[in-house]
């Protein structure tokens, strides 16, 4: 089974002269590659331009590791608060991106096609959830000893775009229809899901929320 | 009148069947502000290969640093456009004019709402020019002494597109439709557009083209 870690919780605060204060969440994900046995590290979305390296292994620490060890990063979308971090994770020979648009070694311009949605190590699932910034969103479903985890990125930017998935009114995504229908594709997965990592708020568990 | 400068021309390379090297055109375009002094701006920042050092020696021949952009347009979000903004700009950052928020390279988490296209300072206009990664993509018009010119980031690759703008194959934009009626719009609603700068090519003048194509003698 994988582990998931939040290792900063997203914040959404829409300050008097409308300037969004908008820390993203960024998810830590120890899982089994599909190729080999070994344990590997990746991360859900990268921080925001005014998080450092420091920042990061600060936040990694706990878990006796640094940005070096980071073997591979899944970005949910390509805003900025969501990428910030990305050139500098990985070790000497960098890490892969698996980006909405593309999949890239981060030390290089060579750029390659998406990565499909599916299975993309052990316990460890992409689910395309159009939307918020384009048609290429996703979603990183994780199989956990608890149940599976979803890491939604900005498709619900706190739970209160799961208690409503019309409720667009903290940030208008790109495509509202798009949107609604990624998010009433996650309540399908319920109650399979046993926790929601949103885009900038604090985890939740959907189904202790919808049965009060 | 503003200038233009290619810091590093954009290239697109297959290298097998499905990866390409493709390094986006960074540009740097000097403007004289509203109070009279010459500043700065690019267009697009760089990819992940690229680093500050690659920046600084890019900008070396004008006789500045990175520390003397005021501000960067991102014609759009995609990696290979915009890897080295938290690197540019004073110690109080770069103001950073995004396809979806206008954002400072150096407040925390602060981000305002996009800016409208238009005139953002003298000289430069922001055009929206909507389809290659989404609705937000932008091109950069820029009024010089040779004429207006046009920095379009991956709205156009290379000047294969200017010469078949209906045609989208193996550039994949998010939205088709869009990035076609952009393309149409960028050449027929500026016949006054002398020179265009794509995001992954040689910029061009477009009274070559005509010539190549063989519209005018």
């Amino acid at each position: 089974m994988a582990e998931v870690y939040v290792l900063r919780e997203g914040d959404l605060q829409v300050r008097e002269d409308d300037t969004i204060f908008a820390p993203a969440t960024v998810t830590l994900v120890k899982y089994n590659a599909l190729d080999s046995d070994e344990d590997r590290y990746l991360l859900v979305d990268a921080g925001g331009l005014e998080d450092t390296v420091e920042d990061l292994d600060r936040w990694l620490n706990p878990y006796k590791i640094t940005h070096e060890d980071i073997y591979e990063v899944i970005l949910t979308h390509n805003h900025p608060d969501h990428t910030g971090l990305v050139r500098f994770i990985g070790g000497e020979d960098g890490a892969m991106i698996y980006g909405p648009d593309s999949t890239y070694n981060n030390r290089n311009a060579i750029y390659s096609e998406r990565k499909p949605e599916g299975q993309f190590g052990v316990d460890v699932y992409l689910l395309d959830t159009p939307g918020h910034e384009s048609s290429n969103d996703r979603s990183v479903f994780v199989g956990t000893e608890n149940g599976r985890v979803a890491i939604v990125g900005d498709l619900m930017l706190n739970e209160a775009e799961f208690r409503n998935i019309k409720d667009f009114s903290q940030w208008p995504p790109e495509n509202k229809i798009a949107t609604r229908l990624s998010r009433l594709h996650i309540h399908s997965e319920l109650p399979d899901i046993y926790e929601i990592v949103p885009g900038h708020g604090p985890s939740f568990k959907p189904m202790v929320l919808l049965n009060g | 009148m503003a200038q233009v400068h290619v810091l590093r021309e954009g290239s697109l390379e297959y290298v097998d069947g499905s990866s390409v090297i493709k390094p986006a055109t960074v540009t740097l375009v000097k403007y004289r502000d509203f109070d009279y002094h010459d500043k700065y701006l690019l267009v697009d920042a760089g990819g992940s290969c690229d680093t500050l050092d690659d920046l600084e020696g890019w900008l070396d021949p004008y006789n500045i640093t990175s520390k003397d952009i005021h501000k960067i347009i991102l014609t759009h979000n995609h990696p290979g456009h915009k890897a080295l903004i938290r690197h540019i700009g004073s110690p109080e950052g770069a103001m950073i004019y995004g396809p979806d928020y206008t954002y400072c390279s150096c407040f925390g988490h602060e981000y305002h709402a996009r800016e409208d296209q238009g005139y953002i300072v003298p000289g430069v206009m922001l055009l929206d020019t909507p389809g290659h990664e989404g609705s937000g993509d932008r091109s950069v018009l820029v009024n010089t002494p040779e004429g207006l010119v046009g920095i379009v980031g991956d709205l156009m690759f290379n000047s294969e597109a200017y010469k078949n703008p209906n045609s989208t194959r193996k550039q994949y934009p998010i939205n088709r439709k869009d990035i076609i009626s952009s393309r149409n719009m960028v050449i027929n609603d500026y016949p006054d557009m002398v020179k265009i700068i794509p995001g992954h090519g040689q910029e061009f003048k477009i009274e070559d083209i005509l010539r190549e194509q063989k519209i005018i003698s």
